[in-house]
């Protein structure tokens, strides 16, 4: 134990519990897709999905698990992102402002992105904030019309737009992940260099066009 | 040729730096950038301005003395080369040239040009070295290193120390540097005995010297005078996370308890 307190003391061992808590997100946010594709097969589908979501005994232990480790990557994020603007204190003036304060710092901003998604989306489709009484009805099975809030929140305008923006984002931030990742785990070979940069963009591409496909489907109609 | 000069000037560390401009005109071509900043410097001192503080050594691109940020870039637009190596042949005639200091908050100014790298040192003296027993010079191919091994360790052991990639870095990290030192001596049969302890020693001396995380940009590897590979710098990952999970040593509060005078 003393031993891992030692480890995450030093930045390398900060950037590892980055790279694992991240990729313990990336693996949620697969699963989480694959949940939602459930809405291209038929609502009493989804609905029961998300009914058996609802009323598993596993689902405020895996919260809270959830809750710590976006916790954990979001303190640790803010701690390197203050330690790496203390060391460059007196960075050279020559790049660009945009440079210096947004690309420089993008994973920092895009994970802010990040976040923001998942407050808004939390508010959108689980507590239904600012959403009237056809929220809370039941499908024809007696079970939560999930598939009816998704429909109704993504005709709206707005919801779809903030929605589409911030998930770009996302994707964004997922981008950068997959070759850190390994760069931050130990492992670069240049044999796998290119395999590796088109996994980045194969998972990144993928997760926003997958998440994509339901306000698309929404808007012409297909659900 | 003809130049025109905005240069860093600052007394000391604790007073504020600015730009001044300078002309100066009748450069030969083939000078290097530092024989253009001598000239200069005669030129100022003639007219009884203090002259540019800049480091510089060797002058032939293997001791990692001299620095500069060139227009922005560190060692200059040439890529792959010091500034002592860098020629006024590379600039147009009548070009602005700016000339700035390394930039990062562990290697304060001290005056004008000159930084203090002793950081760097300090990280070599936490464990960059190997310990050897003295005496009669080994026989020849006691320790037998294939080609190959030694190609990659030289390629790390061309790191000349110069601090390009700290500057070059948006977070100010020495993940680079330390990387080289790390994989020159862990590569090598004489760097076995210390291998584990060394890691870690550099990586914590690293972070006590206030340098910024590495964040994946990569631009050290571009400013890089000696192109050390980047691939360096994952290797100094395993190194680290292998000695600080399996290491014998890792948390003990000194690893030096056995060296004995």
């Amino acid at each position: 134990m003393y031993r891992l307190i030692h480890l995450f003391r030093t930045s390398i061992g900060r950037k590892l519990m980055m790279a694992l808590t991240g990729l313990i997100l990336l693996l949620f946010i697969v699963g989480h897709l694959a949940g939602n594709m459930t809405i291209f097969v038929g609502a009493p589908i989804l609905n029961s999905y998300a009914h058996w979501l609802q009323h598993s005994v596993m689902l405020w232990p895996f919260r809270i698990v959830m809750l710590l480790v976006v916790g954990l990557h979001i303190v640790m994020g803010i701690e390197l992102a203050r330690e790496n603007r203390h060391s460059a204190s007196n960075g050279s003036r020559f790049p660009s402002w945009f440079t210096r304060h947004i690309l420089n710092h993008h994973m920092l901003w895009s994970g802010l992105a990040v976040l923001l998604f998942i407050l808004f989306h939390v508010a959108h489709l689980t507590l239904g904030v600012g959403a009237d009484a056809s929220f809370y009805q039941l499908d024809s099975n007696q079970m939560m019309d999930v598939y009816l809030r998704v429909v109704e929140g993504f005709l709206n305008p707005w919801i779809s737009l903030s929605y589409v923006v911030l998930l770009l984002l996302v994707g964004l931030h997922l981008l950068q992940v997959v070759r850190g990742l390994f760069q931050t785990l130990g492992f670069y070979h240049e044999n796998y260099q290119q395999l590796l940069d088109r996994l980045a963009w194969g998972v990144s591409g993928g997760i926003t066009a997958g998440f994509l496909s339901i306000p698309v489907a929404v808007w012409v109609g297909a659900v | 040729m003809r130049f025109n000069l905005r240069v860093w000037r600052q007394l000391n560390q604790a007073s504020e730096g600015e730009f001044e401009s300078y002309s100066i005109d009748r450069i030969g071509a083939d000078l290097s950038f530092l024989e253009m900043i001598d000239h200069l410097n005669e030129a100022l001192i003639e007219q009884k301005i203090r002259p540019i503080a800049f480091d510089h050594d060797c002058r032939e691109g293997i001791c990692g003395a001299c620095s500069l940020i060139i227009d922005g870039v560190p060692h200059g637009p040439m890529g792959a080369t010091t500034t002592c190596q860098l020629y006024m042949r590379h600039f147009e005639d009548g070009a602005e040239i700016t000339i700035e200091p390394w930039r990062a908050g562990p290697f304060p100014v001290i005056q004008d040009l000159v930084v203090d790298r002793s950081p760097f040192e300090r990280i070599l003296q936490a464990g960059g070295y190997v310990s050897v027993h003295t005496g009669e010079a080994p026989d020849a191919n006691v320790l037998l290193v294939s080609k190959e091994v030694a190609e990659r360790a030289f390629e790390a052991a061309n790191c000349i120390g110069c601090g390009a990639c700290v500057t070059a870095c948006p977070n100010a990290s020495a993940m680079l540097f330390v990387a080289a030192k790390v994989t020159h001596l862990a590569l090598l049969p004489q760097g076995q005995p210390e291998r584990e302890r060394r890691v870690v020693k550099m990586v914590e001396a690293m972070d006590a010297e206030g340098f910024g995380n590495c964040s994946n940009h990569y631009a050290c590897a571009d400013a890089c005078p000696k192109q050390i590979p980047l691939s360096l710098i994952a290797r100094l990952n395993r190194e680290f996370l292998q000695s600080a999970l399996l290491g014998r040593e890792f948390g003990e509060d000194d690893l030096d308890c056995c060296h004995q005078e």
